[in-house]
């Protein structure tokens, strides 16, 4: 599978090889969007490199620039204590054979955080504790990736896991992520996750669960719908945020720090030169899925299905505009000319007297009372549908 | 390039022999010598219970000696003086600096004395010597998105916008509540107040000040986070109501800012660059800091600084520690912390001694504060014994907690006057010059505007630990941060002296404590 962009059209087609033949799916401009970030922010990586910024935005910029372009600056890192430096300058380095001394030296400081907490119980060593919890996080899946290594390792996980605070939910599904990640043993993604990266809100665990939804989406097809559901969400919600702000120049270290983080994890979701899917994947699911993000799509979906009618072995819907339509035009014409039919009831050999039945009225609150009862699904169809996925 | 040269009224002398001659013996000596000399040169001499002044063309001058003897130095030191200092304008400043340096210069570069052989040479400032702070980063992270500027870009910016780029980047989700005892609504300056304040939020009120802290207690956390309280009223007024329950709204993390009405009345409409501090001390407070000094990554290799001092006043004898970030984002989380069961003495009024139980107790309970391994600095506001620094940094490290280098600050020690603003070009500038005298005393002029009569002396710098380390310009830079990360004073940007921590210890004296169990612990953001 590949992708051809057009960049002046703001559009990205995918060109799907199945056994038989090729399909080439315009898939539109939301997923174009994604990879003008990458290529955004590489752009502006080489002046990050060069200009007057902080040493990890720098080692971030060198990084994704290194992704995209395969091509590496030289950048010394004088502060050989921060280890988080040291581990993103080895990342792009050409004898990355340090990488594991640091990620040693790293998990040794995060086990003394723990302990810090553990035996002061303060709310300032607390709070450091989850911080470099939550990058260690971004770091484990930028050198799983780049190169293999580990830097959160399971029975690290377990002792962490242990101490979070009842608040910590995001966390909590997070590192239960990487670690299903990691294993691969498990049959599905438990639920708890599934439920948290849905409603998730802690933008300091962003990056990782916009990769952490997709990587698992790919391989537990089980959980693929509520996953995927989740990751677009995010990445749409992210690429929102920089679309605006993107070409601005003097964007604060902070905002850069982000910016190269999402556009590295884009990367590596494929973003920028393939669709990292399985090869099984249908045509019609890059279609319909990518085109919208699955949320809206549902949505959209779902009140299409309520407010529509389908007959019986006939393909045609009727949507619920055109049912309001039809509605207030009958009741226009039951006012200034109705028809009106003789309707004789018989029930048990009792004969009642004949009604003149107004049939355009008739058929008006027929109409009405099928609008109300779908009305009165529509939540309860609504949630079927999230809890089901959102495609058949 | 030529480094142009500024003349100073300070003089610093060696000590050669083996014995350090005592301070007395050496003002004695000294005066005995300006005496001798204004008979010379026709000057009068002033010379009282407590007054020892040379009257030069009208200035009166005074001096000070101070001896430093790790460097086994001595500092000679001449600085204007007068009847109601505190009021002279920035024109009587000048003149009076002007008169102390043209007294210096008749007196010499050198002054010899009948003492050890003592010879005070001038010291001079040179634009070497100087801390260029023009490419330090500010950061917007208010605004959408957030962005950073250099310093000197953004003040040449607020200067031309007249502070529109402040006003344009702060939030305007902010509730206002005022309160007053006299200014009611339509009795002014309440509505001048609330016309500048609506433009940056919700204004309510005004309620009595009486009902200030029962309001504060019903207030919910919702409304909390994004309300001031403003008391507005005369100064003699606040000064009472400041002292009494500041720290009440302080415990319960309730922002507060204290106006006086004059100030509403005649600056607050009048000077763009006023109400621009109100609004970024108030949002400071507030926790939503619109404008930040980043600390400059290449200095800053350790976490925080650690300021010590004592709280002390008529009322009061607490000590207090400070723990203040160097790391990015760190600013919301600093804390302030006040214990009473800390003993210690002030031997003299810029010294302080503790017994070994009391640093363990005080270490332990920093370890409390700061609660994790971390490399700071201390600052200190008052000269500890040596065995008293040795034996902290010894708990601390215990503690996980790694001491790199004990600093003691002071802007009364030595002061002096320097010709550095006569160049008009050195005039708000972002170069802060500074002279380092022998291993461990530098002095940072951290004002490159005369406005009060404190903005005419630099800060004293010495480096107490480790005893055989040297102040260097980094150290100086470093402290330098901590005074102009007072930006919130945007106004008073150029005449900013003091190190934020200093400052609010400052503060903290004026305010009464009360009785503290155990320890009383205060966001740092509310005081300042």
């Amino acid at each position: 599978m590949a992708l051809q962009i057009d960049s002046n059209r703001k559009t990205i087609s995918v060109i799907y090889k199945t056994e038989k033949r090729v399909h080439i799916v315009s898939v539109g401009e939301g997923l174009a969007y994604p990879h003008e970030l990458i290529l955004s922010a590489s752009n502006r990586s080489l002046r990050v490199i060069k200009g007057q910024y902080r040493m990890r935005i720098k080692l971030l910029a060198n990084l994704l620039n290194f992704l995209v372009t395969e091509k590496r600056e030289k950048i010394k890192v004088e502060r050989k204590e921060d280890l988080v430096l040291l581990i993103l300058a080895s990342l792009t380095s050409r004898s990355p054979t340090s990488l594991d001394d640091h990620i040693s030296e790293y998990r040794k400081k995060l086990n003394e955080l723990m302990e810090d907490f553990q035996n002061t119980q303060s709310e300032t060593a607390y709070s450091s504790f989850i911080d470099s919890l939550k990058e260690s996080i971004f770091l484990h899946i930028l050198c799983r990736e780049i190169r293999g290594s580990t830097v959160l390792h399971k029975e690290d996980i377990s002792k962490f896991v242990d101490i979070l605070d009842y608040k910590e939910n995001n966390l909590r599904a997070v590192f239960s992520a990487i670690q299903i990640w990691s294993t691969q043993k498990y049959d599905d993604v438990p639920h708890s996750i599934v439920f948290e990266f849905t409603s998730f809100k802690d933008e300091a665990l962003r990056e990782s669960v916009i990769f952490l939804s997709y990587v698992l989406a790919v391989d537990y097809p089980k959980s693929k719908r509520e996953l995927l559901i989740s990751h677009y969400m995010l990445v749409r919600q992210i690429v929102n945020k920089f679309r605006e702000v993107v070409s601005q120049e003097n964007l604060a270290d902070q905002v850069l720090e982000n910016l190269f983080k999402v556009a590295i994890t884009l990367f590596f979701c494929g973003y920028l030169k393939t669709l990292r899917l399985p090869n099984d994947e249908k045509t019609r699911y890059i279609d319909e899925i990518l085109d919208l993000p699955s949320i809206e799509y549902s949505l959209k979906k779902t009140f299409d299905e309520i407010a529509s009618i389908s007959l019986p072995h006939i393909q045609f819907k009727v949507p619920l505009w055109v049912l309001l339509a039809i509605d207030s035009i009958l009741l226009v014409l039951h006012w200034f000319n109705e028809i009106y039919l003789p309707w004789e009831l018989s029930q048990w050999g009792i004969k009642f007297p004949t009604v003149n039945v107004p049939v355009f009225l008739f058929v008006a609150v027929l109409i009405s009372v099928f609008m109300l009862f779908r009305l009165y699904k529509l939540k309860g169809n609504i949630l079927k549908n999230f809890r089901r996925g959102t495609i058949e | 390039m030529n480094s142009e040269k500024y003349s100073t009224t300070l003089y610093v002398a060696s000590v050669l022999g083996k014995t350090i001659p005592s301070r007395f013996e050496v003002r004695k000596t000294l005066w005995e010598h300006f005496k001798q000399f204004a008979d010379e040169e026709g000057l009068s001499i002033i010379e009282e219970e407590w007054k020892q002044w040379i009257v030069y063309r009208g200035t009166q001058v005074s001096f000070s000696v101070m001896d430093a003897p790790v460097d086994k130095l001595y500092f000679l030191s001449f600085r204007p003086t007068g009847e109601n200092i505190g009021r002279w304008g920035k024109n009587q400043n000048n003149e009076a600096t002007l008169g102390t340096l043209g007294f210096c210069g008749l007196l010499g570069s050198e002054i010899a004395i009948p003492l050890n052989d003592l010879v005070f040479k001038r010291v001079g400032l040179s634009d070497q010597d100087s801390i260029d702070i023009s490419n330090w980063e500010i950061t917007c992270p208010l605004s959408r998105p957030a962005t950073k500027s250099s310093l000197g870009d953004f003040l040449r910016e607020t200067g031309q916008t007249r502070y529109e780029n402040i006003f344009l980047s702060v939030p305007k989700e902010n509730e206002f509540h005022i309160f007053t005892q006299t200014f009611f609504k339509g009795i002014e300056p309440f509505p001048q107040l609330r016309n500048i304040l609506s433009g940056f939020g919700l204004v309510k009120g005004p309620r009595s000040l009486t009902t200030a802290k029962e309001f504060g207690e019903k207030l919910a956390t919702r409304v909390k986070e994004k309300s001031i309280f403003i008391f507005l009223e005369e100064e003699r007024l606040l000064e009472n109501w400041y002292e009494n329950l500041k720290i009440f709204f302080d415990s319960s993390h309730i922002p507060t800012q204290y106006i006086d009405e004059k100030t509403v009345r005649n600056k607050l409409p009048r000077f763009a660059g006023v109400r621009a501090n109100l609004l970024l001390e108030m949002l400071t407070k507030m926790g939503k800091q619109p404008i930040i000094l980043q600390p400059p990554e290449e200095i800053f290799i350790n976490d925080g600084f650690l300021c010590l001092s004592d709280v002390v006043s008529a009322r009061q004898r607490l000590f207090g520690a400070l723990f203040t970030y160097s790391k990015q984002g760190l600013g919301p989380k600093e804390e302030v912390q006040i214990y009473d069961d800390i003993k210690f003495e002030t031997p003299t009024k810029y010294s302080l001694e503790m017994t070994n139980e009391n640093v363990d107790l005080l270490a332990r309970k920093i370890h409390k504060l700061i609660g994790r391994r971390l490399k700071i600095d201390i600052l200190l506001t008052k000269k500890w014994k040596e065995e008293n620094i040795e034996k902290l940094v010894e708990m601390l490290l215990e503690s996980k907690i790694e001491t790199e280098k004990v600093y003691y600050l002071s802007s009364r020690t030595s002061r002096f006057v320097d010709e550095y603003l006569q160049k008009s070009s050195n005039y708000r500038s972002c170069c802060y010059p500074y002279k380092i005298l022998g291993k461990r005393i530098a002095f940072l002029k951290t004002c490159t505007e005369t406005r009060i009569y404190p903005n005419l002396f630099s800060l004293y710098i010495e480096l107490m630990w480790p005893k055989n380390a040297q102040i260097t310009q980094g150290d100086l830079e470093k402290i330098l941060w901590l005074v102009k990360k007072r930006i919130y004073r945007i106004q008073e940007f150029h005449v900013l002296k003091n190190a934020e921590p200093v400052w609010i210890f400052r503060n903290l004296r004026k305010m009464y404590l009360g009785k503290i169990r155990e320890r009383l612990t205060i966001p740092l953001r509310l005081l300042i």
